[in-house]
């Protein structure tokens, strides 16, 4: 699947949040979406999966718009993890789980053999099969998380959008998770992925989008996107850069002098 | 912590538990009253008083409680679903209230004489108008919680026209009459009662049931549903379409029962997982045994005048309130 974003523009009151965004997203691929606190990465996010109607511009799901694919049918092909994501009543872990296979359900038909397999595969990659018959409530937040990102995951859409998966997680799952969703897309599905973490962007993802006051400020190979000019011109911060075995990191050093609003 | 039981058995018991209160129900009444003689004089077409009693006061009154009780259940699960909040109920959107004024209109209007079934179609109608109002808020983009001010406006301001009809009244009598209607009762209701709500509610309970998945997607917050292919819109549309018939008619059949809506589906949850699609079916069915044993009570606790319904629900479910509440406080949500 190829969803592209042409002119994407998002307005709320007076400001402008996305300021005529123009991206193209493929399958097999990993791609970062980065940028400071309140650059539109949410938001772009949302307009990408087809929750918000932008103010100009338009998204399309292989060249098609929401409205001719049909909700239902883009349910199938494209997952979204919410940053906020939570579950309001106390529901055990693998019926919520299992609320991801619902864009895959006949009408009046029950659960199948290939949602059964989905769930369990889902539970099995993000390692919480063990929390199977927990309640919701009684989980921490980074349980909560991995959770939630097996029931993204049960879909097993061709697509799927995540948004800060990581930012809850203790390093060990932040690791996992960044290895899962490589995965996923080494598998042949297309993954976006909001991040904070700037070192696991780099090191895990195909591609980096950077996001800054609503623009793409640039995108490319994570070594180009995170160049000293655009880190500081985003963030305003300095980074040190090493290597391990061959693998850039970068590490997130420095304040630049104040930050103009 | 309540452990989740299969749902084919809790539907079988509180299927059994309807078919059984509802037998109590057409069984217990004021005066004894032989219940084989009615039967067969009923079966065999004869003009008998027994007869008579069975099919225009007994059986009645006993499907009234049937499908009152779960419209309410069923309705409240939905509101609460929707809203995501168990403190809910089916009155929150304010068509309970608009129902209410629509009958106290034709009350005071003296239209009640008219013809038997003038009272309920001015609650009928009502409840309609409020739909009107709040289909148009949706259909403006209103969110959920732009939907229950729309509600809380309108029970608010239906309410004040209620109160309005009541101070204007030259008669007291006609307030004394009409605060009873209010208190809700299942008191002589004929079969043509039941024949007038039926259809509404069996569309309302339709819509509200079939909403069962987009309520579970929507557990999981707006996006979350809408990116699982549910429209939000749509849902809400028919949430509240079948609120308002269900519980539109409900009230102008029997005038306002309050608590069950509120505290069946609460009950019940546990027993379902939490789920809230689960959870409308079976709490259609508690609501109906709920109302049935309450109905039965004011029929076997001998007081005179003799005791409402909505009295009997509000006492036994004020104190549930409470303790929801005083369990809510204490879990820290």
């Amino acid at each position: 699947m190829r969803l592209s974003a042409e002119n994407l523009t998002c307005r709320a009151g007076d400001a402008t949040i996305l300021a005529g965004v123009d991206l193209a997203f493929g399958t097999g691929e990993m791609v970062g979406l980065i940028g400071p606190n309140g650059a539109g990465k949410t938001t772009l996010l949302r307009h990408l999966a087809g929750l918000a109607v932008p103010a100009a511009g338009a998204v399309h799901y292989d060249g098609q718009t929401l409205k001719a694919v049909g909700r239902p049918a883009l349910a199938r092909r494209l997952a979204y993890l919410a940053q906020d994501a939570d579950a309001h009543w106390p529901i055990r872990v693998d019926q919520l789980v299992r609320l991801g296979r619902l864009p895959h359900r006949r009408p009046l038909g029950g659960e199948t053999a290939a949602d059964r397999a989905a769930v369990e595969r889902a539970l099995t990659a993000t390692e919480c099969l063990h929390l199977v018959t927990r309640r919701f409530d009684t989980l921490s937040g980074g349980e909560r998380l991995r959770v939630l990102l097996a029931r993204a995951l049960a879909v097993e859409a061709r697509m799927l959008l995540a948004d800060e998966p990581v930012a809850a997680l203790d390093p060990y799952h932040q690791l996992q998770t960044m290895e899962l969703l490589q995965g996923v897309a080494r598998d042949g599905a297309g993954v976006v992925v909001v991040l904070h973490d700037l070192t696991l962007a780099a090191r895990f993802c195909d591609r980096l989008v950077l996001l800054s006051g609503g623009r793409v400020l640039a995108a490319g190979a994570p070594a180009e996107v995170l160049s000293d000019g655009h880190l500081s011109e985003a963030y305003h911060i300095e980074a040190l850069r090493g290597g391990t075995g061959g693998e850039a990191h970068v590490i997130p050093w420095r304040r630049l002098s104040a930050k103009p609003e | 912590m309540i452990r989740e039981v299969s749902y084919g058995g809790l539907i079988a018991v509180l299927v059994l538990l309807v078919a059984g209160l509802s037998a109590a129900s057409v069984a217990i009444g004021y005066a004894p009253f032989d219940l084989q003689a009615g039967f067969a004089d009923l079966l065999a077409g004869r003009d008998t008083l027994s007869a008579l009693i069975l099919a225009e006061l007994r059986l009645p009154r006993a499907a009234m409680g049937v499908m009152t009780g779960f419209t309410l259940g069923l309705a409240g699960a939905a509101m609460q679903g929707l809203l995501r909040n168990p403190l809910a109920e089916p009155g929150v959107i304010g068509v309970s209230g608009a129902a209410a004024f629509g009958a106290v209109l034709v009350f005071y209007s003296g239209l009640a004489g008219a013809f038997t079934l003038a009272l309920p179609m001015g609650g009928i109608t009502g409840a309609l108008l409020a739909t009107i109002l709040l289909y148009a808020m949706v259909g403006r983009g209103a969110g959920t919680t732009t939907l229950i001010l729309a509600g809380v406006a309108i029970s608010a301001f239906t309410g004040a026209l209620t109160a309005l009809a009541l101070n204007l009244s030259p008669n007291p009598y006609a307030v004394v009459e009409i605060t009873f209607w209010l208190m809700g009762s299942l008191t002589d209701r004929s079969m043509d009662h039941v024949l007038l709500a039926l259809p509404l509610m069996a569309v309302g309970w339709a819509l509200l049931l079939s909403s069962a998945r987009a309520l579970d997607g929507l557990s999981l917050g707006d996006d979350t549903a809408a990116s699982l292919g549910f429209d939000l819109k749509r849902l809400r549309l028919k949430l509240v379409g079948g609120t308002a018939l269900s519980v539109g008619a409900a009230v102008a059949v029997t005038g306002a029962i309050g608590f069950v809506g509120l505290v069946v589906p609460h009950v019940l949850r546990p027993f379902v997982g939490h789920r809230p699609g689960r959870l409308l079916f079976a709490s259609g069915l508690g609501g109906a045994v709920l109302l049935l044993m309450a109905d039965i009570a004011v029929r076997l606790i001998a007081i005179q005048p003799e005791l409402k319904l909505g009295v009997v629900t509000a006492v036994v479910g004020a104190p549930f309130l409470f303790s929801l509440i005083w369990r809510l406080r204490r879990e820290g949500a």
